[in-house]
């Protein structure tokens, strides 16, 4: 066995020491949120922030779940569910073919692909196109002009092409077409990748905020974020005066980040896994 | 024979003069004459019966009138018809003595087609701030259902507003009518651009808004001496607000008028630990607060028509001087910069600032949130402070928002008939400060409460909006919470005494100096830059006028007052 010299003991009492430190950066804040999302206005008039609870009430919760939550709810997971398939749709594909070293031309389809990342024109043509294409006030308008992140095509494109050749070159062999190829044989090796992009697009489609205050007109088909950031800022103007407390606030962030912090969990053993994948084989 | 007639004749004769008052008693009414069979009437329309009675000396005149459909078409006794609703009526006019005796009329009432129209309003515009897209939407049927018009509602969240206005302004798509913030530095860019519809000659079909705004006012949003905009609010104006309780307990003793040098010993005696003696906003285009005692003007101010750099003045340095004094001995917010308007008031009503700048319609705001988080307290009102030479002024924000219509819009009629009723009518008023009765709120036992829909959606139902929007409403129809009553007397005393507190406001207009025009928001930051430095210390009054001495040149100062001053 290996014995711990004093020297190895201090320095693992010291990195226990820092280790608990980092973590307490990480969850007192979260932990001063949720306490304070919790308190009633006259603790918080009082002190600001809470730590430890003295009093709780569940009124900011009650208060933004009526609010019209449910409404603007249903439309994220719509929008989020519907952006997210069709992104992955378009990314398999996309990557699927891109990986391909005998495709004509994949050279500069990858450095078209990659000069959108660096190219911008900002939000007046972006708009124009928008609403040329007759999408102004439509959920197409959330779903299609985002439907391909170039950070995920790239991570899609290299752990597809990772796949040994030999693995695809025996399907064709055995007579299968590109798209039975790609259903049969790409997608269940490529399940870690998968998950991995499939969270990244729903965790952005989820936190869409500008796109939707932009392209959307009609309130009722506004999304989550849309309402929560309005019901935060709602004492912004200058002549307002519903006056919104940090209790209010912290409920508010809370119940925005608590569908991803649910479904964090359980994705998140592919997410790691498909970063490094994808990105050491690149 | 010649006797028989002769016989005839007298008896004729002696009738003749028996018969003229019992026959004018009964001359029979034979037929009603309406004109027409048909007729066609729009929704909202009246019209008045032509009735011909035969024969025209008939004595038997009373007449009474029915409608089929009262729904539809309603008349009164007199025979005056009102197209209510669309749909087909039958009116029939009937001889009050011989019931065998009537005519006819049928009308059908159409609804024009309302008339489509965009309307481009921050999401807190559409009834008491509710943010619910139902209750919104019940806003916006009433307003549909006034004016016959068919809304596309664009009301971006506040935060976003002027973002979302300007990417549809520049990509050409102009709504109708759309809200325009800051309007008086705003208007003047707009117009410029041409998005703006001048307004001269429609407004003369509106006495509702001419009657109603001082011609000032409607001055200031005038770009080259035609009017672009409407102001959405009276003109507004901020005091301090000062915690009566805080004042009691450091023995602060400040008139409604200090002088400068009273409210900084005066404010110095509060503990700094326990209260933020003032708190101010990040917002420094509240600085004329300060600047207006030494006969500053914090921005191009005006004198006998002449265009000057009121920020470049010795009273100006004085001002700031001060303003950097009152940082210094902490009675000035230490973290101003970080204050939003939201983060300041709560500040103020929590007890955690013993004082405030903000509006003067917010005594009872302040009264009543102070009293639900338990820190009750009254507030006095400092409206101005005066300086050195005695002279002073609060505030004066004069015209915030304005509401303009597209330079491209196919109806600019029914948009101002839009605006008249929203904004300048008390049905409109109501509706745009409380919602839809029944779906926002509800008045029981005479006193009016939010439902429980609108209350979780940022709901407001207070008086503070009414001090604030046009036609003064009276009587509401229903009466306030208790606290609210209680303190209104006081607060109608605080909108009368504050009018004889104005700052003075310079207004610089658009279109006359194109550098003024380029330069007016670099301008406006960087005095605000200036300033901020020089109020916390972290530069001296002098090496901050060198570095603006600096700014003024590289923006061509000198040129753009001379060009003003042409």
């Amino acid at each position: 066995m290996y014995n711990k010299t004093i020297g190895r003991k201090t320095f693992e009492f010291l990195n226990g020491i820092f280790i608990l430190l980092v973590s307490a950066v990480i969850v007192v804040p979260l932990l001063m949120i949720i306490v304070t999302s919790l308190s009633p206005d006259e603790v918080i008039a009082g002190k600001g922030f809470v730590l430890i609870p003295t009093a709780i009430t569940f009124s900011n919760y009650a208060a933004i779940l009526n609010s019209g939550y449910m409404p603007s709810f249903y439309n994220s997971i719509i929008v989020t569910v519907s952006a997210t398939a069709f992104s992955m749709a378009m990314t398999l594909v996309m990557g699927y073919a891109l990986a391909h070293k005998a495709l004509p031309g994949r050279t500069a389809v990858i450095r078209f692909v990659i000069a959108t990342m660096m190219l911008d024109a900002g939000i007046i043509p972006f708009y124009m196109v928008v609403r040329s294409m007759g999408m102004i006030d439509s959920y197409a308008s959330l779903i299609i002009p985002s439907a391909i992140s170039t950070y995920n095509l790239i991570l899609m494109k290299n752990y597809i092409g990772s796949i040994p050749d030999s693995l695809l070159e025996s399907a064709r062999i055995d007579g299968c077409t590109e798209l039975a190829i790609l259903w049969k044989i790409v997608i269940p090796v490529s399940i870690p990748i998968i998950a991995a992009v499939t969270l990244f697009y729903t965790v952005a489609h989820w936190n869409t905020y500008y796109q939707v205050v932009m392209f959307i007109n009609d309130s009722r088909k506004y999304t989550l974020q849309v309402l929560l950031r309005q019901l935060i800022f709602q004492s912004e103007s200058a002549v307002s005066s519903v006056s919104a407390m940090n209790n209010f606030k912290m409920a508010v962030m809370i119940m925005t980040m608590l569908p991803v912090l649910i479904l964090y969990p359980f994705i998140q053993k592919y997410f790691i896994s498909g970063i490094m994948l994808g990105s050491i084989k690149g | 024979m010649k006797r028989l007639l002769s016989f005839v004749l007298c008896i004729v004769f002696v009738l003749s003069f028996a018969l003229p008052a019992s026959a004018l008693q009964a001359v029979p009414l034979k037929s009603i004459s309406l004109g027409a069979a048909t007729l066609s009437l729009n929704v909202g329309q009246s019209y008045t019966l032509k009735t011909k009675l035969v024969p025209a000396n008939t004595t038997q005149k009373l007449l009474s009138f029915t409608t089929s459909d009262k729904a539809v078409v309603f008349i009164d006794g007199k025979g005056n018809v009102m197209a209510v609703s669309a749909g087909k009526a039958v009116i029939t006019v009937t001889s009050q003595t011989n019931k065998s005796v009537s005519a006819k009329l049928n009308i059908t009432v159409a609804k024009p087609a309302p008339v489509k129209l965009s309307f481009c309003l921050s999401q807190t515009g559409w009834g008491g701030e509710a943010v619910d897209p139902e209750l919104m939407k019940d806003v916006q049927k009433v307003i549909e259902d006034k004016t016959n018009t068919e809304l596309e509602v664009i009301s971006p969240p506040q935060s976003t507003y002027n973002d979302k206005l300007n990417v549809m302004l520049a990509s050409g798509q102009i709504p109708d009518i759309f809200a325009i913030r800051k309007a008086m530095d705003n208007v003047q860019v707009m117009a410029a651009r041409g998005y703006t519809l001048p307004l001269d000659d429609l407004i003369k079909t509106a006495p509702e808004i001419t009657s109603q705004v001082n011609k000032v006012f409607l001055s200031y949003l005038k770009v080259n001496g035609k009017l672009m905009a409407v102001p959405m609010y009276v003109p507004l104006s901020k005091v301090i607000w000062l915690r009566k309780d805080a004042a009691n307990k450091y023995g602060v003793n400040l008139s409604t008028t200090p002088t400068t040098d009273q409210f900084l010993t005066e404010m110095s005696k509060i503990d700094t630990k326990k209260y933020i003696p003032f708190s101010f906003a990040k917002f420094l285009d509240n600085l004329p607060f300060f600047f207006n005692p030494f006969g500053a003007y914090y921005g191009i101010a005006v004198n006998n028509g002449n265009y000057y750099d009121g920020f470049n003045t010795k009273q100006a340095k004085a001002a700031l001087t001060y303003c950097a004094q009152l940082y210094k001995s902490k009675i000035w917010d230490q973290e101003f910069l970080t204050n939003e308007n939201a983060g300041m008031r709560e500040k103020l009503f929590s007890g955690k600032a013993a004082s405030a700048l903000d509006y003067y319609n917010r005594f009872i705001y302040y009264s009543s949130e102070s009293a639900r988080v338990l820190r009750q307290t009254e507030f006095l009102p400092i409206y101005e402070l005066k300086g050195p030479e005695h002279i002073g002024g609060n505030l004066n924000e004069s015209i915030q928002d304005a509401l303009a219509i597209s330079s491209k819009s196919k109806n600019p009629e029914k948009a101002l008939e839009v605006i008249k009723y929203y904004v300048y009518t008390e049905d409109g008023v109501m509706l745009r400060n409380m919602g839809v009765k029944g779906e926002h709120y509800t008045v029981e036992n005479g006193t009016v409460q939010p439902t429980d829909r609108a209350k979780n959606s940022g709901y407001k139902c207070d008086i503070n909006g009414f001090f604030l929007y046009f036609p003064t409403i009276t009587d509401y129809g229903f009466k306030w919470n208790a606290i609210t009553e209680s303190l209104l007397p006081e607060q109608m005393k605080i909108n009368k005494e504050v009018n004889s507190h104005l700052g003075p406001k310079y207004i610089v207009p658009g279109g006359k100096s194109d550098l003024y025009d380029k330069n007016q928001p670099a301008y406006a930051k960087k005095i605000a830059e200036i300033s901020s430095k020089i109020i916390t210390g972290a530069v001296s009054v002098d090496a901050g006028y060198i570095e603006y001495i600096g700014f003024w040149k590289s923006i061509k100062g000198d040129t753009m007052l001379a060009e003003l001053n042409k």
